[in-house]
């Protein structure tokens, strides 16, 4: 219930679909990739510093931490086939490896290399994705769905009342 | 760019990460704390307990107090504790995964303390090797003279053994080619044949061809004859070079057999045997642990730490290793100072660039005690290095210790036999080397001045404790062998010798009259195999002498006789025809 009412109040709040985009892509990369590194603050800094819809960010994280069990064999493989079987990037990554910076990204871990490489290649398709289907959706469905008895019971909740209040 | 940009965002950014540094910071302590006490159990195999943590920034450095190291050999009991363990930690290296230790200092450690409580052993060591658990035999009867003849491998018994079967090996053939050789009579008249076959005066050149083969085949006999009698000498010569020893050792063997068996008749030889090992081995092993602390609490728990990190790391993802240009290793400790409290003494330990990455650093690691004068000892002085590869360790050390005070040590306690060192010196020096995991090295452990307390329950175990007691020096050689995982100690001594000496010094009526009875069966058992082989010796000798007389005369006969006949004969003809050949040519 909380998590519908998060995201009705993000979906028909007055901000930009640029902004409900961007935190379903960042949300998407922190929920893809290990949440302990480097780039994980990186992302976080992202989130706060932009102003990227952090409800909707918090959402896809969720929905993506989710998806990536399933995921992180393909992840996995995708990391192993980068560092393994790669000959061509041998020599960068031996090089990383000995940097501060390599070390710190942790790249050499297959997980975190596939599913930050998997986040990265699926970020622009899926901000843009994100960005139609947020203004279609606004356009075309929104006042059917608020008309919907389940919507106005979650808008009549005091969750929903709460988090009105809290964005006011 | 207003729009985008949300400075609060910032404020909560920087917020929450002085929010994660300070919890880091305040529970830092508690961190380093059970992430040290879990590597370091997973790397001994036991539990591990660390009082406190501290840590400073400036440098930035970690100190571990009251650290205790159960023995995952003996859970009541710490492998190792000490006081204080601080290291000053490089940071720079940390981003890369590499600790690298400028100093670390280990005060007030001790081995081998017993613990408050039972710790938790994860992984259990392969058993001790016990050098007293050969327990004393039951017999308290002295045994019977026909008991240790029937049970001891005898010297005698093996002698005459040896003996009989050179005789028959030699006896039968000998008598054989004897019945084959020619008897005098066959000899005279060979002699005969020959003398009138070369004395004649042959005129006619037929009846000289005729003679000749004539001798030529009497020759042919000669011949076999002394092929027969060469043989002969051959085998009899082989026969004497055979027995002859054997019947010396026979003639020997009653009085080394005697000098053996003295110790039988006092006690039991099995038991004294090893006296030395039985005794002293255990608290002489334990000290040689110590020697081996340094390779064997060191080694493997550098070795094991990248194999845990391994295991580990195969959970969800894995890590994969690219070579390192660093130039660093893993874990490198530059300077280390160990404080062992033992006695209430103290002996500082120095150590130099500890690590298990030798190749990379490109030197051993060295360590060295150079202790003076205390109120236990003259002087210790170790030395050592140890290099660790893959292929295995290679390492040296070598160790003199001068005038070790001993008190008080329990050496053995046995329901048969118990003793105490209750005073003595303890001189000790050795080497020591590993090389691919293979142990090798000697040591010499000189006990003086030395005070012995023990007690016996039977005839046997009281005489080795009253020898015991009268004990005053001791020299024990050991023996290193085997592998860093499994090490095999042997020590030798002449406790063995001292010991058959006061058992046999203290001999009873009664053993007394075994050991006479002792030897007159040791020689009376000897006497009829050494009169007939030594008979048998000299009727070979004698055929061996007969043997040379005949050959003589034999080569005698084949010397060149009927040759000469031959010769003059052709001299007489050449002549003629010389002659002849003169006469026609001159006239």
């Amino acid at each position: 219930m909380g998590l519908l009412a998060k995201l009705f109040k993000a979906l028909n709040s007055d901000a930009s679909p640029w902004q409900l985009a961007f935190g379903i892509m960042f949300g998407m990369l922190m929920g893809l990739t290990p949440w302990l590194g480097a780039h994980s603050l990186l992302i976080l800094f992202s989130v706060l510093f932009l102003r990227v819809n952090l409800s909707i960010f918090i959402l896809s994280w969720l929905f993506f931490s989710g998806l990536s069990f399933p995921l992180s064999s393909v992840m996995v493989d995708i990391g192993e086939s980068l560092l393994l079987n790669n000959e061509g990037l041998n020599g960068t990554w031996t090089y990383l490896y000995s940097t501060y910076i390599g070390q710190l990204s942790q790249f050499y871990h297959t997980l975190t290399l596939g599913s930050l490489v998997l986040g990265l290649l699926l970020s622009p398709p899926i901000l843009v994705l994100s960005k139609v289907l947020i203004v279609q959706y606004r356009e075309r469905l929104m006042g059917w769905v608020n008309k919907l008895k389940i919507v106005k019971f979650i808008k009549g909740s005091n969750i929903y009342r709460l988090y009105q209040a809290l964005g006011e | 760019m207003k729009n985008i940009i949300r400075w609060p965002g910032l404020i909560a950014f920087i917020v929450i990460i002085g929010l994660l540094s300070l919890v880091s910071i305040v529970f830092l302590d508690f961190w380093i704390k059970l992430a040290a006490e879990k590597s370091l159990a997973e790397a001994t195999g036991a539990e591990v307990n660390i009082a406190r943590v501290s840590h400073t920034f400036s440098p930035f450095g970690v100190t571990l107090e009251q650290v205790q190291f159960t023995d995952p050999k003996q859970a009541s009991h710490n492998q190792a504790q000490m006081v204080s363990i601080s290291a000053l930690v490089d940071l720079p290296p940390l981003l890369l995964r590499k600790i690298i230790i400028d100093e670390l200092t280990i005060s007030g450690l001790e081995v081998n303390q017993l613990r408050e409580s039972e710790g938790e052993v994860y992984r259990r060591p392969q058993s001790l090797k016990q050098f007293g658990k050969n327990l004393l035999p039951d017999n308290q009867d002295i045994p019977s003279v026909d008991d240790i003849l029937a049970k001891s491998p005898l010297k005698t018994t093996k002698a005459i053994e040896e003996t009989q079967q050179a005789y028959d090996k030699h006896s039968e053939k000998l008598k054989q080619q004897y019945k084959q050789l020619p008897d005098k009579a066959k000899l005279a008249a060979y002699k005969k044949r020959v003398e009138a076959l070369s004395g004649t005066d042959y005129k006619n050149p037929l009846e000289l061809v005729a003679a000749k083969k004539e001798f030529d085949g009497l020759k042919m006999e000669i011949l076999q004859d002394k092929q027969k009698l060469s043989g002969f000498k051959q085998s009899a010569s082989e026969a004497i070079q055979d027995l002859s020893p054997k019947i010396a050792q026979l003639k020997a063997a009653p009085g080394q057999d005697y000098q053996q068996l003295q110790s039988l008749i006092a006690g039991d030889a099995d038991a004294i045997k090893d006296v030395t090992t039985l005794v002293f081995g255990d608290k002489v092993g334990q000290w040689s642990e110590y020697a081996l602390a340094a390779f064997e609490i060191a080694g493997p728990m550098l070795a094991d730490s990248g194999e845990q990190q391994q295991e580990k790391q195969k959970t969800q993802g894995r890590w994969v290793e690219f070579s390192d240009t660093s130039a660093l290793p893993d874990l490198l400790i530059r300077k280390a100072t160990v404080g062992l409290s033992w006695e209430q003494e103290n002996i500082v330990s120095e150590w130099q660039d500890i690590t298990h990455q030798h190749d990379v650093i490109g030197r051993p690691t060295l360590f060295k005690v150079d202790s003076g004068a205390s109120k236990l000892w003259q002087s210790l002085k170790v030395d050592g290095d140890f290099w660790l590869k893959e292929q295995g360790a290679k390492a040296q050390q070598s160790w003199d210790l001068k005038g070790l005070k001993l008190a008080d040590l329990n050496l053995l306690e046995q329901e048969k036999l118990s003793s105490t060192l209750l005073k003595g010196l303890l001189n000790s020096s050795g080497k020591l080397a590993i090389d691919q995991d293979q142990v090798s090295g000697t040591g010499l452990v000189d006990l003086q001045q030395l005070v012995i307390a023990a007690t016996g329950s039977n005839q046997l175990t009281n005489a080795i404790a009253g020898a015991l007691t009268q004990l005053n020096t001791l020299v024990i050689n050991t023996d290193l062998g085997g592998t860093l995982d499994d090490i095999e100690l042997s020590f030798n001594s002449d406790l063995d010798k001292q010991l058959g000496s006061a058992m046999l010094a203290n001999l009873s009526g009664e053993q007394k009259g075994k050991l006479d009875e002792l030897k007159q069966q040791l020689n009376a058992k000897i006497q009829g195999p050494l009169e007939q082989s030594a008979g048998e010796m000299s009727q070979w000798l004698n055929w061996e002498k007969l043997a040379d007389g005949d050959l003589i005369n034999i080569n005698e006969m084949l010397s060149a006789k009927l040759s000469d006949v031959v010769d003059d004969k052709k001299e007489e003809v050449k002549n003629k025809l010389k002659d002849k050949l003169k006469n026609k040519l001159f006239g």
